[in-house]
């Protein structure tokens, strides 16, 4: 079975569906003759379909909001007015409504819901305008199964933003429109390309791939190359003088049409030019890059698994050398068994691989003479180097699919390199379905602290709040709880330890890249997350 | 693990709940997708939502992101790779509010060249120090730009750059204002401009265009499917399946009626006819059409092509109008094997690092029509194509399957 990673949630909804089904005795038999309630208590689907029915209320109800047109009930309500009158003249092509639900549960014969619905349009000032807000509901449902909204709460933890300009323009055409490379291939996306090319090259529909940026041919412009899945070429731009890209000529070769998750510029051989290295399924592909605008392969670094993910360099034992790391999700051993995997704790990931670079192009495989085989099976998305106790040496954090983190403190040990994982032991093991790695120093103490990625889903954490959600079970119930949860963002405290800097950077929805970055210039950095996990043709979206 | 679908074995039936999920996928379904970006503003060290007015509003499904200053003015832009198309975007810095930004591109002497692992703070006057460190590989399956960059609030006035080289001395830099520099170790900082040199680009950059067919690497046995007529003689067999109501499948014909394909024997199959006369062959064709594939069109787009060759293979698929010139090329390559037939099968050229691809398994096909519950399209096909299925170890396995598919149906 190839089950591409982070498709965790859906796997746990399907099953706990299948949960319910099996332990239908837990749910029908004990509690069933005391009350009714129990026996009414919905199925997931039954649920998430409500969920999708009160969701469409609330977009009517916020669409009344976004045009002035309040409904008499809330006329009186200063807060709902006030969002109203916000809106006033704003222009209507411009109104952007959400409404989602993140919260439900029933209670007497009522439906109760804590949602959050996010508005924006262009104001009358031509300025840009945004609310989000969060606020409870209940809902009752009569005999035919119509809705009814009984109370709609005052709005909370409102977040209201206003611009005279958006923070960035998308310059996407300007830049490739002349590219045969974009408007022939890349400007297509995975599903269309899925529907061409034999899965066998290695695509398929969980797949993913990365990009990287460096500057190939040394003219001081970072170049661009795009990582593709099998059977797809990957694409070296380079950055024109007019800020345009251009794909490299041919004989670049760059184009390798293998799945490449990830790839690193860097400087293998220390001679000033950026070199090319490949995360494929064959191994690390090592490209020397010969200054005059070709490649020439320099080996293929053999590793021991092939769902391979993030490619990350480091000089760990300063030498001088830069060293590779990479990882990998499924592990060859993996769902022999599926009864026995852990969603919250999954043991059976690839080994993630260290090679030690000594020089003149030879990698030396270090991952178990450093240390770093210790629990070495989970399923490892992204990894970053950093040097989290400003020592002088470069630590290892590596974000981990289905169960807890790993961070790797760089000892010296018998005058030797050695890895001793310490995730607990400093609280960053933030167990969820860690996808994206990044440090920075985001409150300006000089000390490192740390920003990962994970999962964030409304429909996981309804469907994980319901009371007959794994009933027997509460410790699990709370670590799938978790998986939904969303980003976490460590704040690294004076004693070396970190702690969680609570709810408001976890809202990043599916967060796949979720990094620190300093967008407005004004010295604090700022984080952004990239969003979206399937977005298939059919609109039918758990 | 073989990537793709030849990694599902048999063995696993519809209750497992991962393969639902990949089911679910593979027919088109969406989890998660048309989520917007999210951008959080750090106020002082606290965190607020902006994403309304930072204008990140593609629903593309991104996964890496990449930040450089791209046009060297000062302040981050960003690219974003994606699932949906376009694969990149590109999102240029236009904040309103922006301060001024320093640009730093470090060279090691000592130490690595890249100068991977080095911290740089930057002290402003009267503010609180800033800290980069420069890295290869972060976030999600990215590399951000090499060169580092600092946000400089207006009032900010630059008082020292401290360098901290991997396993080196510290390197303390003053008298900088804002702009773009390239540092090497121990030296001066310089303007990152003047290295900026024009490159003479390629003449003739390479193009190539797409064409809608897949010529494909793993030749599936279709005696079971398509009988061969007498009258094809030697030539390869053309099958395309057309629907009243579609221009470029009348097209298609016409041209055709005109001048008929060379090379080729050709049959026209109605969907329309076919679907009354013999809906499991349509079905099977429906079947045979996804069976390459990781993701199934729910219908089978029209009008579409297969190819045939003399030992009934299924040798390519073409969607929509057919160039001749394709086609005739195909044909002519229709028994190529090895490096050649592997990058025929792919829609641009490139190169290789593996050296080759894993072997077809025609078992894979039968495992298809099992899912479908078509027992006697299976038990058919399994007649025909024994000689090369029972090649495959997990023979025995399919037939327990079949038998035991069988004898459940047959439990009323």
């Amino acid at each position: 079975m190839f089950l591409q990673s982070s498709v965790m949630l859906l796997v746990a909804l399907f099953f706990f569906s299948a949960c319910n089904k099996k332990q239908g005795k837990d749910f029908d038999s004990h509690e069933l003759k005391e009350t009714t309630l129990q026996s009414e208590q919905p199925t997931i689907k039954e649920s998430e379909q409500l969920a999708a029915q009160i969701e469409s209320e609330l977009i009517l109800f916020a669409q009344q909001i976004i045009s002035g047109a309040l409904p008499d009930s809330f006329s009186d309500n200063e807060k709902w007015s006030l969002f109203s009158n916000r809106f006033i003249n704003s222009s209507e092509q411009s109104r952007n409504i959400k409404a989602s639900v993140f919260e439900m549960w029933h209670e007497k014969n009522t439906i109760q819901t804590v949602a959050r619905i996010e508005m924006k349009a262009r104001l009358n000032n031509q300025n840009y305008f945004g609310l989000i807000t969060q606020f409870k509901s209940s809902w009752s449902k009569n005999e035919t199964g119509q809705l009814k909204a009984l109370k709609i709460g005052d709005p909370e933890q409102t977040v209201l933003n206003e611009s005279p300009a958006l923070w960035f323009n998308d310059e996407t055409d300007r830049l490739t429109a002349k590219e045969p490379a974009f408007t022939e291939h890349l400007s297509m996306g995975l599903d269309f390309w899925l529907k061409r090319i034999e899965s066998i090259h290695g695509i398929d529909a969980f797949i993913n791939n990365g990009m990287a940026l460096g500057d190939f041919d040394g003219d001081g412009r970072d170049d661009i190359y795009v990582c593709q899945p099998g059977g797809l070429p990957n694409r070296l731009f380079l950055h024109q003088a007019d800020n345009t890209i251009k794909e490299a000529p041919k004989r670049t070769g760059a184009n390798y049409l293998d799945h490449t998750s990830s790839a690193l510029f860097i400087d293998i051989d220390n001679d000033g030019d950026q070199d090319l290295t490949l995360a494929t399924p064959s191994g690390i592909v090592l490209l020397e890059n010969d200054k005059h605008l070709s490649f020439i392969e320099r080996g293929i670094l053999q590793t021991d698994e092939v769902d391979c993910h993030s490619l990350s360099a480091t000089d760990f034992d300063m030498d001088g050398n830069l060293d590779l790391l990479i990882t990998f999700a499924l592990g060859s051993r993996s769902l022999d068994d599926d009864s026995s995997f852990r969603f919250d704790d999954a043991r059976d990931g690839g080994s993630n691989q260290l090679f030690r670079g000594d020089g003149k192009w030879s990698f030396s495989e270090v991952t178990a003479l450093t240390g770093l085989s210790e629990g070495n099976d989970r399923h490892s998305l992204a990894a970053s180097w950093h040097d989290y106790d400003l020592d002088g040496d470069p630590d290892l954090y590596i974000a981990n699919d289905y169960g807890q983190n790993q961070m790797y403190r760089n000892d010296v040990r018998e005058g030797s390199r050695f890895f001793s994982e310490i995730a607990n032991e400093i609280g960053i093991e933030d167990r969820g379905a860690g996808m994206s790695v990044s440090w920075a120093d985001y409150n300006r103490d000089g000390l490192p602290d740390l920003y990962v990625g994970n999962m964030y889903s409304n429909a996981g954490k309804r469907i994980t709040g319901l009371s007959g959600f794994l009933p027997k079970n509460k410790d699990l119930t709370k670590h799938y709880r978790r998986f939904a949860k969303g980003n976490t963002l460590f704040k690294q405290q004076k004693n070396g330890r970190y702690i969680d800097s609570g709810p408001a950077t976890t809202m990043g929805r599916w967060a796949w890249s979720s990094v620190f970055a300093d967008l407005n210039n004004d010295g604090w950095e700022d984080l952004i997350v990239a969003n979206g996990y399937i977005s298939g043709p059919r609109t039918d979206d758990l | 693990m073989p990537l793709g679908n030849s990694g599902i074995g048999p063995g696993l039936d519809g209750s497992d709940p991962a393969r639902q999920l990949q089911e679910y996928v593979r027919r088109g379904a969406s989890f998660s997708g048309s989520e917007s970006h999210v951008i959080f503003n750090n106020e002082e060290g606290s965190f607020k939502n902006v994403s309304s007015i930072t204008g990140l509003d593609s629903k593309d499904d991104g996964r890496s992101v990449c930040l450089t200053d791209w046009d060297l003015d000062g302040d981050l832009d960003i690219w974003i790779s994606n699932r949906s198309g376009p694969q990149i975007r590109f999102f240029q810095n236009s904040n309103p509010s922006s301060g001024q930004g320093i640009n730093i591109h470090l060279s090691g002497k000592s130490c690595n060249r890249d100068a991977i692992g080095a911290r740089v703070i930057l002290k402003a006057r009267d503010n609180l120090p800033q800290t980069r460190t420069v890295t290869a590989g972060s976030g999600f399956l990215a590399q951000s730009s090499k060169t580092l960059h600092f946000g400089l609030a207006k009032e900010d006035v630059i008082e020292e750059i401290e360098i901290f080289w991997p396993g080196n001395e510290a390197q303390i830099i003053s008298n900088v204002v804002p702009g773009n520099y390239y540092i090497e170790q121990g030296s001066e900082p310089i303007d990152l401009k003047v290295r900026s040199k024009e490159i003479v680009k390629d003449p003739s950059p390479f193009k190539e265009t797409f064409k809608d067919r897949t010529f494909l690497s793993q030749r599936l046995p279709l005696t079971a499917l398509f009988e061969r007529p007498p009258e094809a003689k030697e030539k390869p067999l053309l099958i395309c399946l057309t629907v009243e109501d579609c221009k470029v499948c009348a097209a298609q014909k016409q041209e055709w009626k005109l001048s008929p394909p060379k090379n080729v024997h050709l049959q026209l199959i109605s969907e329309s006819n076919l679907a009354l006369s013999d809906p499991e062959k349509l079905r099977l064709i429906q079947l045979t059409y996804d069976h390459f594939f990781d993701i199934s069109e729910r219908k089978i787009p029209t009008p579409i092509s297969f190819l045939i060759d003399q030992k009934n293979r299924l040798c390519a698929i073409y969607r929509g109008h057919i160039d001749q010139n394709v086609l005739l090329e195909d044909c002519v390559n229709i028994h190529i094997e090895g490096t050649q037939l592997r990058s025929r099968s792919v829609p641009f050229s490139g190169l290789w690092a593996s050296k080759q691809i894993s072997s077809a398994r025609p078992l894979n096909f039968v495992e298809d029509l099992l899912d479908a519950g078509l027992l006697d399209s299976a038990a058919n096909y399994i007649n025909k194509e024994v000689n090369s299925l029972k090649k495959d170890e997990l023979f025995p396995m399919l037939l327990k399957r079949l038998e035991a598919l069988k004898s459940d149906r047959s439990v009323p």
